[in-house]
């Protein structure tokens, strides 16, 4: 098996050990994370804590309930689908709420939020990924049982 | 119907009927072998070609189609249709050399009778049916256009028969000959569309002319094609083995099919898209190289009669409105109405005073703004009309009481400004550009209305007034909609917290050094500044550049008030006429005006932040963005030059003003801050040391010691400042006098009511349901109602006829003191 076979094939084996219940679990977690901090606006919890949050904590509790051990381009998916799905509905909300109180210029609020949500999207997936990252890190460290 | 042959001198005539053309003897063999040769072609290709085919012909009492189907040798019997024995009769002898005496061919049956009930009536089926019918005209003349019709149609045709209909022009009403192919294709034929010209149509302006072919089996032009190629006769006027290229239409043109409606017996519509062609091709777009005109307004006019063209709505659009417009005293009826614009929402009226200022600017505005205040001006009442319409459809009809049993909408007291209404609840708390409350006696409400009164003239009572001007009860409710603080702010032009942008106002005056008792002190080797209005924070209170405060008291007067002072000043002059006291009640009502637009405008800039928190790092590739940025810069701005404006304001002092001396106070009218007219005539104003000055038109003098020269200037303000008075006091009687009539009509209506529900009650009893406005309730509530009613009534009445006695009277004094002062 080639270097590329082992990045990108997909074993059946560990398709089979992931669930897709626990790819919804993520998800969820995700959801209610992201619901939580859609109630105020980056600037409004302060850019640090939000990128925190936003950006590691919640991937990470996610990226760990999603867990497994497939190759990056099933992870990528997986996380994706589970961080990234309810990172965009957040910031689409979020944006959303923050652009119709300000009322001067209607119609200048879709064309900067698509991007934007679409850049939030791949930096929930970077983030997502990097957290499942350190947890098979986490997981090669411990044991072999 | 009205009948016309219009004979030529080459013996060529053509026929009207109704004023329109049904042909020409010069060419019209091209409409009728166009109607009639495809039909009978596919008929006999269909029925085979020994078949003997039947016909049957709807309309056409000219005998001209006749004459066509007559050709056909296969042909054995006609029977012909019509509901006018007068063109039948024609057909038998004025037409009778054009149509080769089709009537006395004995395969001819003729009927006069409706079609409909020929239809009803008719066992027969067909192998060819031909609808030549004139165009309709109207709605209800186009019911042989309908589905119903062509589904009538149907069942009188064989399963191989098909039918030929005389349409409209696809050329110059493409949705109408749409429209009817659609219809024909909902009756459940199969339908092929046909297009020829026809010279004398198209003479007469009604372009390429459409037929429909139509028949219960599958329809192709390849049909046409084989069987027209294969016709047993040759035609005269057409080119009959290229007749099938009539029923090309390019795919464009068969869209719109697409967008027409049935013709149905339900919706009639065949004529008004007849009457208005295009108007199914949405709205246009006239806003992109300017602002939009006039002309999309008229456009949007339907056409409802056949005898209106779109050139007599322009040319009635012309007449009527534009000679109006052309007569009208603009500028007269404005002031006007804005002398009756209290009730209005704020905005309307900022755009009816913008609209003064645009008029009373040197030189005529460009062409373009007429028809941008136009369209907008159409647009809010069609909008108010509609939403008042949907809110409360009897009231926006006149048709009675909002919610309650009778035709009075006076009764719930707030139609008259007396304190619990919409009309007066906005200058409870005292605005600058109030209205007519703060005109009347200075002591009788807590305002300070126009003028920058403080309400505190006369009794000093300025204890009460200021407990009752907090910052919240001036936070604007509007969201910032105006596009103001993206760009003309930016261009130094006045603001207000809406964003809307005002005319460049400028003030030229001297530096000055404010003291609670000096009053003003020029600073006279300091040169004379100009200062920007930058901030708009109500009609009448200006924060300038420099962050002084003015009241604008009338177009040549305004009040300075910064640094703790109050300075009366002339438009034309930079130094002050009179040093004023400073009111407490003056500055905390400004204070809390501007407080509350703080809050305000806080609140949008939070609102800015927490966008631009989300999205403030895409600016640099977002112009949208960008222009966020730069008015939440514009609004920070605005905020910290309101905080300065509020600290250089300063202080006045914590003392009330002195009272009026004697019984001087007893009727006084405040005209602005410090300075009212008196009962006698005379002028009273206030100095900053807390002495009263009373000027009588002659001189100027303070109790106990020798007149002095009059203040330069104070004669002119007075001159700007009374008329306005009187005018608006004018308005206030009008206004009252108004509202007593409506009382008087409304006692009425409820005492015929309280009649009728009284006998009501007596002849079915006290339980009878009865009709109260919208609900049933019985007689006896009924009557309760409409009792508690009248005595809300009459305590309105007592109310506005004591507010109309005492504004006449006040007026009659300003008229006195106007005449006094030389106005």
């Amino acid at each position: 098996m080639t270097k590329s076979d082992r990045l990108f094939k997909q074993p059946v084996a560990t398709r089979a050990s992931l669930s897709p219940p626990r790819a919804w679990i993520g998800f969820l977690i995700a959801a209610v994370g992201y619901g939580i901090l859609a109630f105020r606006s980056p600037g409004a919890w302060g850019v640090g804590l939000w990128a925190t949050l936003a950006l590691l904590i919640i991937p990470i509790l996610g990226g760990l309930a999603i867990g497994g051990r497939g190759y990056i381009s099933w992870r990528i998916a997986a996380c994706f689908r589970g961080i990234g799905l309810p990172m965009a509905v957040y910031t689409l909300i979020g944006a959303f709420i923050a652009r119709h109180r300000v009322q001067s210029a209607p119609g200048s609020g879709m064309e900067a939020i698509l991007p934007i949500t679409i850049l939030y999207c791949l930096a929930a997936t970077v983030a997502a990924l990097a957290a499942n990252l350190l947890r098979d890190l986490a997981a090669k460290r411990q044991p072999s049982q | 119907m009205n009948l016309h042959i219009e004979t030529r001198s080459d013996d060529a005539f053509a026929f009207y009927i109704d004023g329109d053309l049904q042909f020409d003897s010069a060419d019209e063999a091209v409409y009728h072998e166009g109607l009639v040769l495809p039909a009978l072609c596919l008929a006999r290709q269909r029925a085979g070609e020994n078949a003997a085919l039947r016909i049957l012909i709807c309309g056409g009492g000219d005998g001209l189609a006749l004459r066509e189907c007559l050709r056909f040798p296969h042909v054995v019997s006609v029977d012909l249709v019509d509901y006018s024995p007068e063109v039948v009769q024609l057909g038998r002898t004025h037409f009778t050399a054009l149509n080769d005496g089709a009537f006395d061919d004995p395969r001819v049956s003729v009927h006069i009778a409706d079609a409909w009930d020929y239809l009803r009536r008719t066992t027969d089926r067909y192998d060819v049916i031909l609808c030549d019918f004139t165009v309709p005209r109207r709605p209800e003349d186009s019911q042989v256009f309908t589905r119903e019709w062509y589904a009538a149609v149907r069942s009188a045709l064989l399963p191989s028969g098909i039918a030929a209909l005389n349409a409209v022009s696809p050329q110059i009403t493409p949705e109408a000959f749409w429209c009817l192919r659609r219809t024909v294709r909902a009756s459940g034929l199969n339908a092929l569309p046909l297009a020829m010209c026809i010279p004398s149509f198209r003479d007469h302006g009604y372009g390429m002319w459409g037929f429909l072919l139509a028949a219960p089996q599958p329809l192709y032009r390849a049909h046409l094609r084989t069987a027209v190629n294969d016709a047993p006769i040759t035609a005269a006027a057409v080119d009959l083995p290229q007749l099938w290229r009539a029923a090309y239409f390019t795919r464009h043109e068969r869209l719109t099919e697409t967008r027409v409606p049935i013709h149905c017996q339900d919706d009639l519509c065949l004529v008004s898209l007849m009457l208005n062609p295009g108007k199914l091709s949405g709205a246009e777009s006239t806003h992109k190289d300017g602002p939009p005109s006039l002309d999309s307004l008229l456009r949007a006019i339907p056409i409802l009669h056949p005898y209106h063209t779109r050139l007599m709505v322009e040319e009635m659009a012309e007449q009527v409105a534009g000679a109006a417009i052309r007569s009208l005293d603009l500028q007269r009826l404005l002031n006007e109405l804005l002398l009756r614009a209290d009730r209005l929402p704020a905005e309307i009226r900022r755009e009816m005073e913008r609209l003064r200022t645009y008029l009373s600017a040197p030189g005529l505005p460009p062409l373009e703004r007429w028809g941008d205040w136009a369209q907008r001006l159409l647009a809010a009442l069609l909008l108010v009309l509609t939403l008042a319409n949907l809110i409360a459809p009897d009231n926006a009809f006149g048709k009675g009481s909002f919610g309650l049993g009778h035709a009075s909408v006076s009764r719930s007291g707030c139609s008259f400004g007396r304190g619990s209404g919409f009309a007066s609840g906005g200058r409870e708390g005292g605005s600058f550009g109030g209205g007519r409350s703060g005109f009347r006696s200075a002591g009788s409400r807590e305002s300070s209305g126009s003028f920058g009164r403080s309400g505190s003239f006369k009794n000093g009572a300025v204890s009460s007034h200021v407990s009752s001007a907090r910052a919240a009860d001036f936070v604007p409710d509007e969201p910032i909609v105006g596009r103001g603080f993206r760009g003309a702010y930016s261009r130094r032009e006045p603001i207000d917290v809406f964003g809307t942008a005002y005319s460049p106002r400028v003030f030229y005056y001297r530096p000055y050094v404010y003291g609670h008792t000096g009053g003003y002190v020029s600073n006279a080797s300091q040169p004379v500044q100009e200062q920007t209005a930058r901030f708009v924070a109500d009609d009448d209170l200006l924060v300038l550049e420099n962050g002084d405060i003015i009241v604008t008291l009338s177009d040549v007067a305004y009040l300075v008030v910064s640094s703790g002072g109050v300075a009366l000043m002339q438009q034309k002059s930079p130094e002050p006429v009179l040093s004023l006291f400073p009111d407490p009640g003056l500055y905390d009502n400004i204070r809390a005006r501007l407080q509350g637009q703080i809050t305000a405008l806080d609140k949008e800039i939070g609102y800015r932040q927490d966008w631009l928190s989300w999205v403030g790092w895409t600016a640099r590739f977002s112009p949208s963005v960008s222009a966020d940025a730069q008015e939440l810069q514009d609004l920070t701005d605005l905020r910290g030059r309101i905080d300065r404006a509020l600290t250089r304001l300063g202080d006045g002092p914590d003392a009330a003003p002195p009272a009026l001396p004697g019984n001087l106070a007893d009727g006084a009218i405040e005209l602005f801050v410090d300075c009212g007219l008196l009962s006698d005539g005379r002028i009273a104003l206030l100095s900053p040391d807390g002495v009263y000055h009373f000027f009588d038109g002659a001189t100027w003098s303070v109790p106990g010691q020798p007149a002095q020269p009059v203040p330069a200037g104070l004669v002119a303000i007075l001159k700007s400042i009374l008329p306005k008075l009187q005018k608006e006091m004018e308005g206030d009687i009008r206004e009252d006098t108004n509202d007593l009539a409506t009382l008087a009509s409304d006692r009425v209506d409820l005492q015929k009511d309280l009649a009728e529900y009284t006998s009501l009650a007596s002849q079915n009893g006290a339980s009878y349901e009865v009709d109260y406005g919208t609900d049933e309730i019985s007689a006896s509530d009924a009557i309760n109602r409409t009792n508690a009613d009248l005595t809300q009534n009459a305590q309105d009445t007592t109310d506005t006829q004591k507010d109309l006695d005492k504004t006449r009277g006040e007026w009659q004094r300003v008229v006195q003191a106007s005449l006094r002062f030389g106005t």
